[in-house]
Parts: C-alpha cells; sequence; structure tokens
C-alpha cells in the first residue's frame, strides 16, 4: 500500500516538476537562446538536457527504494543506455536507413519506418541491454528491477538523443530544448520500463525468457511507434501550440505506460515468486531472428520510400527516373525559362529543388531535326552575356548531342542597392530522329555540385521510348 | 401650424449643414506641421576633368572634394500620432545625379547618403517660415505603380535620438471617392516655383481620369496650381487628406494645366506592408470608400494577405521559405500545371506587348535573353492559334485569382490581389521542416495579416 501511495505521490510530483520546468521555460526562454559559443554552450546544454532526466530518474529509483538496486548499477544501466543510443540505435536509423529524408513522405512511410526502424532498433537496444547485461545479476531480484533498470536504459537513450538533436539545432530556443529533453526522457523512460518490466517478470515465474523477450520487443517498437506517428500528426496539424499538444500526448502516453507497468507489477508480486535470482542467461535465437525480420522489413520501407520515381511522357517519346526527395514539385518563384527555344517547345517536365537555394531541373523538346553538328548554341542560352561558358559533346542514352555549361548574371532583377543574382546553368541538347530534347539545371551556385550530381543521375537513367 | 414649424426646422438645420459643408470645406487648417518637405541627404563629389563624349560620361576624372548637403525633394504628409508620413513613390525614389559644371571643368555627382529621408517641419507652426529638417523617416513599404510611399518618423535628425513620439500632429484620411463634383480642394506642399516655404493653393474638385495620358485611371482631377515639388504632398477636402498631388499634365498637351491627385486609397496596399510585416498602426480606410463606384482599382475585390513564417522551435523567422496561396477549388497538381503553362504564355504576350508599345527588338533581346531571330519569331506567333486551356485563360485574359507564390524574406510574406471572401489554400515549404497545408477564408475586409505561420523542423 505504502508502495502504491508512493507511486502516485511521487508521480505527480514528478508530473508538476516536469510541468513547472517547462511552463518557465516557456515563460522566459521563448527568446531565450544558448547564444554562447563552445563548452559553455555544450556545458549548458548539458545542464539543461539533464534536469529532466535528473526529475525522471530520481522518480524510478525511489520507487525501488524498499531494496534499492546498487548505485553503481544504476548509473552503469544509465551508461549503457547511452552508449547503445551512441554506438548503435542512432547510428543504425540515422546512417544505415537514413530515415530522416524519407520517413515524412507518406503516410505509409510514417507508419512502417517508425514502427520498423526507429521502434524496433530502441526496443531492440532496451532488450539488449536489460536481458544480457542485467537479467542474470544477483541485484535483479525482485519485479520492480526490470521497470528501474529499464527506466535508466530510457533515460540514458534520451539524453544522447535529446544531445545529438539539439546539438545540430543551435538555433533552438531554450523552450525548445527544454521541450525536447523532456519528451524524450519520458516516452523512452517510460516504454524502457515497460520493456524492462516483461523482460523481468519471467525470473520470478519461472518461465521460458524468450517469449517475453519477443513480447517485449513487439510492444516496445509498437508504443515507440504509435507515439511517433501520433506525435507526427500533432506537428502536422500546423497549429501554433503543437509543442504543447505534443508535451500533453507524450505525458499521457508515458503516465499511461506506468501506470500500467505500475498495476501489472502490483498484481506480479501477490503472486508466489521464484526466489532463484542469479540466473544464466542463454541467446535468444528467435529473437535475434525476429529483429532482423523487423529490419529487413524496414530496409524495405526504406528502399520503397528512397526509391527513383518514373517518369515517362509517352507523346514525346522519353522516360527517365528522378528522386522524389530532392525535387518538389512547385510553381518557381523567379527563375525564369532557360533559353528562348520554350517558346517553341514543350516542357515535359519541371521539377524544382532547394538547396541552400532554389533549383530548376527540366526538360523540354521540340519538334525539328538538328544535326548534333549544327546546333546554335544561342538557341539555348539566349544572348546572355556569359560569365563563364564550357561546350563538350555529350550523350544520353545513346545519343549525341551538346553539352553547355555556362553562368551569368541576371541582371532583370538587379535592384539599386542589392547585389545581383548569379546563375549557372547545364544544358544538354540532343537531337533524337525530329525531335530535339533539352535537358535543363538552372541553380545558383551555393551548392551547385551536389545539384550537377542529381542532374547528371536523371540524365543517366533516359530511356527513348519507340525511338 | 405645425407642418409649418417642422418645415421651417428642416430648412434651418439644412442650412446649418449645408453652412457647415461650406465652411469646412473652405477652412484653411490651423495646424501647418503635418505638411512636410521631403528630402535625403546627399553625397556630393566633385570629378576634376571628366572624360564626356556624348553625354556620356566615360570617365569620372580625380575625385577632388566631397560634401554633404541637404536636398529637398517634394512633400509628404504626416499621416498618425506615431509619425507615419506618406508620400509619392517617385519622390521616395532618388537614386542620385550628376551634373557638368563647365566653367570649372567638374562632374558633380549627388547621391543619397541613406535610403531614409529627411522630414523637414514648419518652423513654430508658422506657414509663412521654412520648414527645416527636423527628423529622419525611414521607408516601410511602397507601391510603385499607384506611385505611393509611407514611411516613419524613427530619429531626430540633429541629435540622432530615437524618435518614438505618437504625439505628432497629423491629418486625418477623407473619403476620396465622396467629394461634390466642382467642391474646393485644397492642395498644401512645397513646389520649387514657390520657393522654400510652404504653399497652399486651391481649385477644383472635376472628378476621376480615365484614359489621361501619363496619368494612373481613378486619379483626381483638378485645376488648383500644382508644380514639380507639390509632389506627394496633401490634397484636403473638409481638412481631411483625399489624396497626394502627383502629377500635372504634360506641357507639350497645349492648353490649361490640370493637376492629378491619387486618392489615398491606393495607399492601402503600402499601410498593409507596414501592419503586418512591421505591426505599425495604420489609419483606416473604411469598406465602404473601397466599394465607391469611382474606385477603379484592384482593392474594391481583392484584398492583401500578408503574415510571417516562423520557425516553432527556434521562434526566428524563416527566410527562403515558399509560400502558395491558391484557390481552394483546385489541387496543389492543377497548379503546378498551370503554372507552366502561364510562365509560358506571359513571355509571348511580354514580348508581343513590348513590341507594340514600339519597344525596340535589341532591348527586348537583352531583356528576355534572346536573339533577334527569336523575337521576331515570338511576335509572329498568334495567340489564337495555341491551345490555352480555360484556367490560364481565366487568370491571363481575366485576370482571375488562381495562384500566388512567394518567397518569404526578413518582412515575411505578403500577397496583393487576393480575392476578398474566398475559400482558398495555404501551402507553406521549406526543406527540413514540415510541410503546412491549410485551408483559409480570406477576409472581407481590406487586408488579412495571417500573423505568424509556425513550421516545425524536423
Amino acid at each position: 500500500m505504502a508502495r502504491v501511495k508512493n507511486f502516485s505521490k511521487s508521480g505527480i510530483l514528478n508530473v508538476g516538476f516536469q510541468v513547472i520546468f517547462l511552463l518557465v521555460l516557456y515563460l522566459v526562454g521563448s527568446h531565450a537562446y544558448l547564444s554562447m559559443g563552445g563548452v559553455w554552450r555544450s556545458i549548458l546544454l548539458l545542464v539543461f538536457v539533464l534536469i529532466p532526466s535528473v526529475i525522471w530518474t530520481l522518480f524510478f529509483y525511489f520507487q525501488d527504494r524498499i531494496e534499492p538496486e546498487p548505485a553503481s548499477y544504476v548509473i552503469v544501466s544509465f551508461l549503457a543506455g547511452m552508449a547503445g543510443a551512441a554506438l548503435l540505435t542512432l547510428p543504425l536509423e540515422k546512417s544505415v536507413f537514413g530515415i530522416g529524408a524519407w520517413i515524412s513522405d507518406s503516410m505509409a512511410s510514417l507508419i512502417l519506418g517508425s514502427i520498423f526502424v526507429t521502434g524496433v532498433v530502441t526496443s531492440f537496444l532496451f532488450y539488449l541491454v536489460i536481458r544480457y547485461g542485467f537479467f542474470g545479476t544477483e541485484e535483479f531480484d525482485e519485479p520492480v528491477d526490470g521497470m528501474v533498470y529499464g527506466a535508466f536504459i530510457g533515460s540514458g537513450f534520451a539524453l544522447i538523443k535529446s544531445l545529438t538533436y539539439l546539438s545540430a539545432h543551435p538555433e533552438f530556443t531554450l523552450f525548445s530544448i527544454a521541450y525536447t529533453a523532456t519528451t524524450n526522457i519520458l516516452i523512452y523512460a517510460s516504454v524502457g520500463s515497460l520493456v524492462g518490466y516483461i523482460i523481468g517478470r519471467v525470473k520470478f515465474l519461472k518461465k521460458k525468457a524468450q517469449p517475453a523477450s519477443i513480447l517485449a520487443i513487439i510492444v516496445g517498437m509498437l508504443l515507440i511507434g504509435l507515439y511517433h506517428i501520433l506525435n507526427e500528426f500533432v506537428f502536422l496539424t500546423g497549429v501554433s501550440s503543437a509543442i504543447w499538444l505534443s508535451f500533453l500526448l507524450t505525458i499521457v502516453f508515458a503516465v499511461a505506460i506506468l501506470v500500467f507497468v505500475y498495476v501489472m507489477m502490483r498484481k506480479l508480486t501477490q503472486k508466489p515468486l521464484h526466489k532463484e535470482v542469479k540466473v544464466k542467461v542463454k541467446p535468444d535465437y528467435l529473437v535475434i531472428i525476429l529483429v532482423i525480420v523487423f529490419l529487413i522489413i524496414g530496409g524495405i520501407t526504406r528502399n520503397m520510400a528512397m526509391q527513383d520515381v518514373d517518369f515517362a511522357d509517352e507523346d514525346y517519346g522519353i522516360a527517365f527516373k528522378y528522386n522524389p526527395h530532392d525535387l518538389y514539385l512547385l510553381p518557381s518563384s523567379g527563375l525564369s525559362p532557360i533559353g528562348t527555344d520554350a517558346l517553341f517547345s514543350k516542357t515535359v517536365f519541371r521539377a524544382v529543388g532547394d538547396d541552400e537555394g532554389e533549383f530548376i531541373i527540366s526538360v523540354k523538346v521540340k519538334e525539328e531535326t538538328v544535326d548534333p553538328a549544327d546546333i546554335n548554341t544561342l538557341h539555348y542560352t539566349g544572348d546572355i552575356d556569359a560569365s563563364s561558358f564550357y561546350v563538350e559533346e555529350s550523350e544520353v542514352a545513346g545519343k549525341t548531342g551538346l553539352h553547355l555549361r555556362y553562368s551569368y548574371v541576371d541582371e532583370t532583377q538587379l535592384g539599386a542597392r542589392e547585389f545581383p543574382d548569379n546563375y549557372w546553368v547545364c544544358t544538354d541538347i540532343i537531337p533524337v530522329k525530329n525531335t530535339t530534347y533539352v535537358f535543363s539545371l538552372q541553380a545558383n551556385p551555393k551548392n551547385f555540385e551536389r545539384t550537377v550530381k542529381m542532374y547528371e543521375d536523371i540524365l543517366k537513367t533516359v530511356q527513348w521510348i519507340n525511338q | 401650424m405645425n407642418r409649418k414649424m417642422n418645415a421651417f426646422k428642416l430648412v434651418f438645420v439644412l442650412f446649418l449643414v449645408g453652412l457647415y459643408t461650406l465652411t469646412a470645406a473652405q477652412t484653411v487648417p490651423e495646424d501647418f506641421k503635418p505638411f512636410v518637405r521631403l528630402g535625403y541627404e546627399l553625397i556630393v563629389e566633385y570629378y576634376q576633368s571628366p572624360v564626356i563624349t556624348d553625354n556620356t560620361v566615360v570617365n569620372r576624372g580625380k575625385l577632388v572634394d566631397r560634401r554633404m548637403m541637404e536636398f529637398p525633394l517634394g512633400s509628404g504628409t504626416v499621416i498618425s500620432p506615431e509619425g507615419l508620413v506618406i508620400t509619392n513613390y517617385h519622390v521616395y525614389n532618388f537614386e542620385g545625379a550628376q551634373e557638368y559644371d563647365k566653367q570649372s571643368n567638374q562632374l558633380i555627382v549627388y547621391g543619397p547618403a541613406s535610403k531614409d529621408m529627411l522630414v523637414y517641419e514648419l518652423v513654430d507652426n508658422d506657414p509663412l517660415k521654412a520648414p527645416v529638417a527636423k527628423y529622419i523617416a525611414t521607408p516601410l513599404a511602397y507601391d510603385s505603380g499607384l506611385d505611393i510611399c509611407v514611411l516613419k518618423v524613427i530619429a531626430n535628425y540633429r541629435t540622432g535620438e530615437e524618435v518614438t513620439r505618437s504625439d505628432f500632429s497629423y491629418i486625418e484620411l477623407g473619403n476620396p471617392f465622396q467629394i461634390a463634383f466642382n467642391s474646393d480642394l485644397t492642395i498644401i506642399g512645397y513646389p520649387a516655383k514657390g520657393g522654400d516655404t510652404l504653399t497652399l493653393t486651391k481649385g477644383k474638385f472635376l472628378g476621376y481620369t480615365a484614359n489621361v495620358p501619363y496619368a494612373v485611371d481613378g486619379s483626381i482631377k483638378t485645376d488648383a496650381t500644382m508644380a514639380g515639388g507639390s509632389s506627394g504632398g496633401t490634397a484636403l477636402y473638409s481638412n481631411k487628406l483625399i489624396g497626394l498631388p502627383t502629377r500635372g499634365s504634360p506641357k507639350e498637351q497645349k492648353g490649361f494645366d490640370f493637376g492629378y491627385i491619387h486618392p489615398v486609397t491606393w495607399a492601402a496596399g503600402s499601410f498593409a506592408i507596414a501592419q503586418i510585416a512591421y505591426g505599425e498602426k495604420i489609419p483606416e480606410i473604411p469598406m465602404e470608400w473601397i466599394a465607391s463606384d469611382y474606385n477603379v482599382q484592384a482593392t474594391k475585390t481583392y484584398i492583401y494577405v500578408g503574415g510571417k513564417v516562423y520557425n516553432a522551435q527556434a521562434n526566428i523567422p524563416v527566410e527562403g521559405a515558399a509560400v502558395l496561396i491558391y484557390r481552394g477549388d483546385r489541387t496543389l497538381n492543377q497548379i503546378i500545371e498551370l503554372d507552366n503553362e502561364i510562365q509560358l504564355l506571359s513571355l509571348i504576350i511580354n514580348v508581343q506587348t513590348l513590341a507594340q508599345q514600339g519597344v525596340s527588338k535589341a532591348e527586348i533581346a537583352a531583356l528576355y535573353k534572346m536573339t533577334a531571330a527569336e523575337v521576331d519569331k515570338v511576335i509572329s506567333i498568334n495567340l489564337d492559334t495555341i491551345e490555352v486551356s480555360s484556367d490560364a485563360q481565366r487568370m491571363l485574359f481575366n485576370k482571375e485569382f488562381f495562384y500566388q507564390r512567394q518567397d518569404t524574406n526578413k518582412s515575411g510574406f505578403f500577397f496583393t490581389s487576393v480575392p476578398r471572401g474566398q475559400n482558398l489554400n495555404f501551402y507553406v515549404y521549406k526543406q527540413g521542416f514540415r510541410t503546412l497545408q491549410k485551408g483559409i477564408n480570406s477576409s472581407g475586409g481590406l487586408y488579412q495579416n495571417l500573423g505568424r505561420i509556425r513550421i516545425f523542423q524536423y
């Protein structure tokens, strides 16, 4: 009974602390930034991220105060969560799966990516540390221990996740820093505690560990995935209070999980429990296979999302592939059509990209027969005063033509007190039978090499249909 | 008896109203402080022995002296207690000048020291004394087509101290479309012909312009004397600012001179920018003025929509975000297809229009980066033979609203010509942020400030 009171009392107290922490930083930190540079910024960032960590790790630690775990064990579990995040989970999620580039593409990629990538890698980390780090130890001697270790691993994980994300966003306000740190610790500590509880309970029921581990991973991945999906919906509403709504969602989600864990744990302690506390942990082969299967599903989702999109215009006999992550379809703002042959030709494809500056990739066709040796470049560049100009032979899908590369200053946009816009252009003019195809890239030079690569990748996939 | 008394009362009241209107219309203002002169602080550079060939400066020569000078250019009116000043765009838009002094063999080059203007205020509120440069005003918004510019007093010119007063003497706006025909207008300004002191002239309200060369349709026509320097000043009716004296009839036209006044309602767009982008309090332009039959400007059916896109997590404005506003009954893909078509057609129409206006082919070729042969080809295109979609036709020829796109800058975004009271789609895209797409209803008023649109970073 004392434990129940302690749980609810300290739980309410912690939620209160958390709300006050966020509210204070909302009031004083909505326009405040960690504007200092170097080490001081990192130290202060760490302090801000650690505050919610301390609030919640103390909460979990005190749940176990009747027979508390050794401080060294809980610290190690926290550090293991940190190490796992830094060495396994985040590299897998960001570098291997590159989730940031595709997860928001569609509803399907959001759902599958959240569950089968983010959910699986996080849940698997919690499982690995609990099952192979603490499950077999003598100190893991009561059902609450699974919850405590899981929560500490989740807290360590959340700390690294917050620091990694916030380090990449030095422009964030103190309020946004507090929000990120708070929501991460709440969600990962609570899911960690549930995963820890499910894995740990079998130790006291003398049941097989493998099915419990599978259940723990599935529950963990579904909860983390569901949270990410719901949270994304909150932000996609575009309401100005989305950060607060997200916080509300997180706290409801976390509290619901913690209450569930606590109720289950109470029920468990009322049963006759197995007293053998030191067990030998065997490898869970089925779990490994399952995780690999899940990750394969995540990988397939990634590949499908990252796949180039087919473009085909049968009327003009051309097909190619382009990456929808690099190009988006929007009316352009100021870039004028490239070359004047736009007037006599049809634009079959035009896509706009934004790579620290707008760029356009277009394909135009003109029904005329031109000898590659007789191409008048002026028709395709216009009468511009090029700052630099380069011409060479070009080959696209076996057809030869001309490749132009030039830059020019757009004097029409030159205001009295402004610098002129400078554009770099790549154009490939490819005559095929009685049609001339004009491929073009027009961009500001900020990240020109990357956009040229994108343009060349499109040219490599060109196919002439019915030619 | 009662009927007689009532009739007498009615006549008496009408007499009083008439008398009031007459006196009000003819009163000279008591407070002259709002009638300001505007100019620039110029940097004047003297170059010795310039090389000039065919009136073109080939080489400026050696810089021998550089001085600063105050240079009044036109007139303005203070229109708010916070120090908003309205004038003509052409008064503000002074890029500089140069002249050759044959006697000293010097080229003298004048250029504004900054984009901020000097505000000359009357000394002791006395219209018989020449005004002196007292404040610095910074431009907030302008409309070059309607020749309107709105500035805000920001500093004391003499001391450099910031001015944050809200007790400036100002002139209220009046309805430019409710002026009795042939009634008196008062024109106040600083025409060069009138010297350095304030000049007040009177003239009749003669209606609104239609197809007057060099005047924008819908300008107020008057026979009041106006001259260079009156520009941007004050046209009063019933002691309220109804417009800005902007230009006179061209000298080459024979006969009596007319003056043309730009109705103050044409400042609606500039006011909207001042309010939306800078948060300034702006004078109200009631909708009933805009709804007048005599108002021929787009504000009659269109509104101004603006706002700022903010990074929600960093609480800072986002520059370079693509903001698209389009009809509620079209999809984004339909708008993209339409944009492709419009770009092409616009180019053809623009080239043909320029050619019809007598712009040389060489100039058109330079403007649109074409060869002369291509300009010929474009001019020869018969638009009637080109297949144009119904939407493109409605957008280009009926001027119907379909979409507008802007990239945000420090001031946010600002759309003109958005239809009043319609369902629209609003779309914000910026790489690294969650895309925002929502439906909005354009307001029934003159402006719509969408405020801070928050987008969330991944």
